[in-house]
């Protein structure tokens, strides 16, 4: 596996990569945060950068298409809220944000084991799907714990200045990239991977295919928390519509798509670049633009499956009728 | 997991390419010579509240042009006319994009105030981001209690008070002659926050009209099937009801009323059952059925059958919103003139301590706490036309009882 | 909540209340059972298309007075062809990648439609206004509505149809076989490229079936596609993948939850019931409940 080609290219990559956060880093000091409006364009593109990852370290590398996202980063928005407006946590506190993404991947875990084990993919989507609709409609009928449809005001007046998300922000995006490199390399990734290609041989050959999936979505769940957490945060009102909302789900998985599904730099690739393409249109195009991300996704997957970051590659999932 | 060489030099060439991006967005004006002010409002012009969105772009341009027509409003610290630039951005009816839209409006448009957005939902969380920005927002459609509650020091927020909106169905209901009333009322409110807001308001103003509501229940947003919660008011036999609800919920509601063989003598609907789609897709069916209404172009006030003789002119139908979002115009700029400056904090000063005289609405006069309070009116659908049945001032039309749906 | 016990006749008002409206579910989820069937593709965009169905409807009644019902003529074969039309394009080439880039071409579809058909079609509610749109038929005591008993007759019309086209036409026979094993049928020389396009025109008229009745009894606009799509997930979960009968009485029970949850608790209440039941199913029975009895085969 590791030829001395591959251990020069990794370290270029290395290097690129401190290069990449060592710029990123330096954004804030040359531009002023309060009024360059890219310091926020990257904050946001930073979010999406972590929540792709979450989805395709969930789906790009174990092959179950999980349509749940918004439904782990509703929750990790929720446990802020609720914490913060009754005094348990603080502000952009990271013992919180921890909490949130913990209360994500605990729920991921408890809807993962029965949903993972029973059904094959085509009932997973459909159930983490539901699941992002059922806790919207809970959050709802929450009364006095999530003040129903309202949702719950943070104390506005503790915002300062975006630098401190910015950075947060950037760590997600760090964190969610790291932790998929992670995962890929050790032995869950190779796990992974064996069950997305051939559930049964890997099965066959040991591998407890319940427990790495379920690893896997508990992870990804975690991630989804953490960008609710700071999305909360940052919009100081968190209400069932927007935090439970699908567009959470759906432009980072489209990011991945675009990017490449099952890669690395792939959702990297894909949130930056439709962070800034979305943007665009969306000055350029104010009443028509959501037609485009429907129209993208749509091309997308015909026309560049693989994605940016791979043109050509094998296929992502075999035939599961074959299975 | 393989990765190709091509991974990260992609990812190079993307950042670049981004930066290219951000840098080809349109770019400030430098504020050192000010030649215009720029208002920015973000509006869901995509979405499910498109057509509230378009309805008050529409008339924030139409006050935008008029103004610029005279020449803009005088701003004393220019020692001149100002003419205004209007930058509406959309926020998909989503909470978290209108925040972003602000976001750019203020970093990238660099606007000087911002002009509300539309319901509540929105208009919350872009408050909360004129505070962080520290913009001053001129804002409206938003219940009064949850925005005095945040206590914002950069916005306010001119909407209809809940005790006046509340008391109307019972101040009609009262012009009623006692043998014609309703006897027993049901209190249909959505399941929503303005829903869950209104509510017990509406049965603290019930009370002190001395009525009772003998049912109450939160309605389903988006339900397509209410015959159950009918078929309990029939059996308990209901004969009158307040339904604040969305309006292709107040479709759906009438027509299974009408299937179940509900009959309501009152039915006065919020929210949902003024637009003109309301009778649209109901016809005749919607006869009779009250709606509320932000204003009426039969208001006697200085240009207001003038505004609303354009929208029906460009539009074909009557709108009873489009008076409020013009009139909201009218007091930003009549404030920014009093204030001589584009400085948001003393714009806000000016708008809390001017008396605005014969807008379209009226006279305005906001309280110190950033509110300002006008009457909701009610309108009744009488022959296809949505006739003024409250503020009982000239114009208004009597409020009829209606029929069983057999009798009709 | 429970402050009095009804009487029966309200029970069974609820009840055929509740059936009636659950053929609405079940006839989409009767689509997207013969597509996900065939196919394993799990089409969400269906809520959507019988939404743009719909509008089909609406149009033509109110530009040109068609009467909703005869527009079935019409709008039925065109949705046949948008469907076979959908299949060619959107999915010919990826239909044997697995539903991983189907479920996001359908998803893509979705955001599409949602949003191209605001703009063009406005984002107000629509409903088709007839002289019979709220008419009633009374039998014992029990209100009938007109316009949803022509859907539940549509349905069953429906569904008779698809079910006797497997089992009796040569062509359906096919679909049934390909979607059985289709190592086999193309063995017998059944190319698959024709079963999957016939299956999606079926799938997709029948959402134009839907669409006709949601515009005849229901309001609509252009984002009640989604739920719409939701609760057929919910039906076609209840009643089993891949089982046109148990996708109708899946429907059948979901209407029926509904309009029971929706009478003794609230209508807010109902969603989420509505979702808790699919969940559990789908966590402990995902054969779906009508599994044994009526079996993957209509």
């Amino acid at each position: 596996m590791k030829t001395m080609g591959q251990n020069s290219k990794s370290k270029r990559r290395l290097a690129l990569t401190v290069v990449v956060v060592a710029l990123l880093t330096a954004v804030p000091g040359v531009l002023d945060p309060e009024t360059s409006y890219v310091v926020f364009l990257l904050f946001s593109a930073f979010i999406y950068v972590a929540l792709a990852q979450a989805w395709n370290l969930v789906s790009g590398y174990t092959g179950q298409v999980s349509l749940g996202n918004h439904a782990f980063f509703g929750l990790g928005a929720y446990v802020i809220a609720i914490g913060w407006s009754r005094g348990l946590i603080g502000y952009l506190d990271p013992l919180g944000m921890l909490l949130a993404g913990c209360a994500a991947a605990i729920l991921g875990i408890l809807v993962g084991i029965p949903l993972l084990s029973k059904l094959r993919g085509d009932y997973f989507a459909l159930g983490t799907l539901g699941l992002g609709e059922i806790l919207r409609l809970v959050t709802i009928q929450g009364r006095a714990l999530t003040a129903g449809p309202t949702g719950i005001f943070l104390p506005s007046s503790s915002f300062t200045t975006i630098v401190p998300y910015y950075f947060m922000a950037l760590f997600l995006a760090l964190l969610a990239t790291g932790v998929t490199y992670y995962m890929v390399k050790s032995n869950t990734g190779l796990a992974l991977v064996a069950t997305r290609d051939d559930e049964a041989a890997a099965a066959a050959i040991g591998i407890n295919i319940l427990k790495f999936k379920v690893l896997a979505f508990a992870v990804g769940a975690f991630l989804a928390g953490l960008c609710g957490a700071l999305q909360a945060y940052y919009v100081f009102h968190v209400e069932p519509q927007g935090f439970f909302s699908l567009s959470w789900t759906i432009y980072p998985v489209l990011m991945c798509v675009l990017g490449g599904v099952g890669t690395l730099t792939g959702p990297v690739v894909g949130a930056v670049f439709l962070t800034a393409a979305f943007e665009v249109a969306k000055y350029y195009l104010p009443e028509i633009h959501p037609i485009f991300s429907g129209l993208l996704i749509i091309l997308v997957i015909m026309f560049l499956p693989n994605g940016l970051v791979r043109l050509r590659r094998g296929r992502i999932v075999r035939n599961p009728k074959a299975a | 997991m393989m990765m190709t060489l091509r991974g990260p030099r992609l990812m190079g060439l993307s950042l670049v390419f981004v930066a290219a991006m951000m840098l080809g967005l349109p770019t400030a004006v430098p504020a050192a010579d000010k030649n215009e002010i720029v208002i920015g409002a973000t509006l869901p012009l995509t979405g499910m509240l498109s057509m509230m969105g378009a309805e008050q772009k529409w008339a924030y341009e139409q006050a935008a042009a008029d103004i610029n027509a005279e020449g803009g409003i005088y701003v004393k610290e220019y020692d001149k006319k100002l003419p205004v630039k209007l930058i509406v951005a959309d926020n998909e009816t989503d909470a978290g994009k209108a925040v972003a839209a602000i976001e750019r409006l203020v970093k990238v448009d660099k606007v000087d105030f911002l002009l509300s957005d539309s319901t509540l939902p929105l208009v919350m969380p872009t408050a909360v981001a004129a505070e962080k920005w520290k913009v001053y927002y001129h804002a409206t459609i938003c219940l009064l209690p949850p925005w005095q509650e945040q206590k914002f020091k950069w916005s306010t927020d001119y909407f209809f008070d809940g005790a006046q909106a509340t008391a109307v169905p019972f101040e009609v209901l009262d012009t009623i002659p006692e043998a014609d009333r309703p006897k027993k009322l049901a209190l249909l409110a959505e399941d929503s926050t303005d829903g869950r807001i209104l509510g017990p308001i509406f049965k603290e103003a019930g009370k002190q009209y001395g009525y009772e509501f003998d049912y109450e229940e939160p309605v389903a947003v988006g339900s397509k099937d209410y015959s159950s919660q009918i078929l309990k008011l029939k059996s308990k036999g209901i004969d009158g009801a307040i339904l604040f609800a969305g309006s292709g919920d107040c479709v759906t509601f009438v027509r299974q009323m009408k299937e179940v063989g509900l009959n309501l003598k009152y039915l006065h609907g919020y929210k949902g059952t003024w637009g003109t789609e309301f009778w649209n897709a109901l016809g005749q069916d919607a006869e009779y059925i009250l709606a509320d209404g932000f204003w009426s172009e039969t208001y006697p006030y200085p240009r207001a059958e003038e505004i609303g003789e354009r929208y029906y002119q460009n539009f074909n139908k009557r709108s009873v919103s489009i008076g409020l979002f013009y009139a909201l115009c009218q007091t930003l700029f009549q404030a920014i003139e009093a204030a001589g400056t584009l400085d948001g904090a003393k714009v806000r000063e000016a708008v809390l301590t001017t008396e605005f005289k014969g807008t379209v609405m009226g006279d305005i006069k906001y309280n110190p706490d950033g509110t300002a309070v006008f009457p909701l009116a009610a309108f009744q659908w009488q022959e296809g036309l949505l006739r003024r049945v409250y503020p009982f001032v000239e114009g208004a039309s009597p409020v009829l009882i209606a029929p069983p749906w057999d009798k009709r | 909540m429970l402050d009095f016990i009804p009487p029966i006749d309200i029970l069974l008002q609820l009840l055929i209340n509740g059936v009636l409206f659950g053929t609405m579910y079940g006839i989409a989820a009767i689509g997207l059972s013969l597509i996900f069937g065939t196919m394993r593709i799990v089409f969400i965009a269906q809520g959507t298309m019988i939404i743009l169905a719909a509008y089909g409807s609406f149009w033509l009644f109110n530009l040109w007075s068609v009467n909703p019902y005869v527009s079935i003529l019409i709008v039925v074969p065109a949705s046949l062809i948008v469907g076979s039309g959908l299949y060619q394009v959107l999915f010919r080439k990826v239909a044997r990648e697995g539903q991983f880039p189907t479920l996001l071409i359908a998803f893509g579809l979705m955001a599409l439609l949602e949003n191209l058909m605001s703009v063009v079609f406005s984002a107000d509610a629509r409903a088709i206004q007839t002289s019979y749109a709220a008419y009633a038929l009374t039998f014992m005591g029990l209100k009938i509505s007109f316009t949803r008993l022509m859907a539940f007759v549509m349905a069953v019309a429906g569904t008779v149809g698809v079910a006797f086209f497997l089992k009796k036409t040569l062509l359906g026979k096919a679909v049934r076989a390909a979607s059985e094993n289709l190592e086999y049928a193309m063995l017998v020389g059944i190319t698959p490229h024709m079963v999957n396009t016939l299956t999606f025109a079926i799938g997709i008229g029948l959402a134009g079936l839907a669409g006709v009745a949601t515009a005849t009894a229901y309001a609509f606009d252009p984002f009640s596609g989604f739920v719409f799509s939701l609760k057929a997930m919910i039906a076609l979960a209840l009643g089993g993948m891949g089982n046109v009968v148990g996708a109708l009485l899946g429907g059948l029970l979901l209407g029926v939850i509904e309009a029971f949850g929706a009478f003794f608790l609230s209508g807010g209440w109902a969603d989420v019931i509505s979702y808790a039941v699919f969940l559990l199913v789908l966590m402990f029975k995902p054969e779906g409940l009508f599994a044994s009895g009526t079996s993957a085969k209509p």
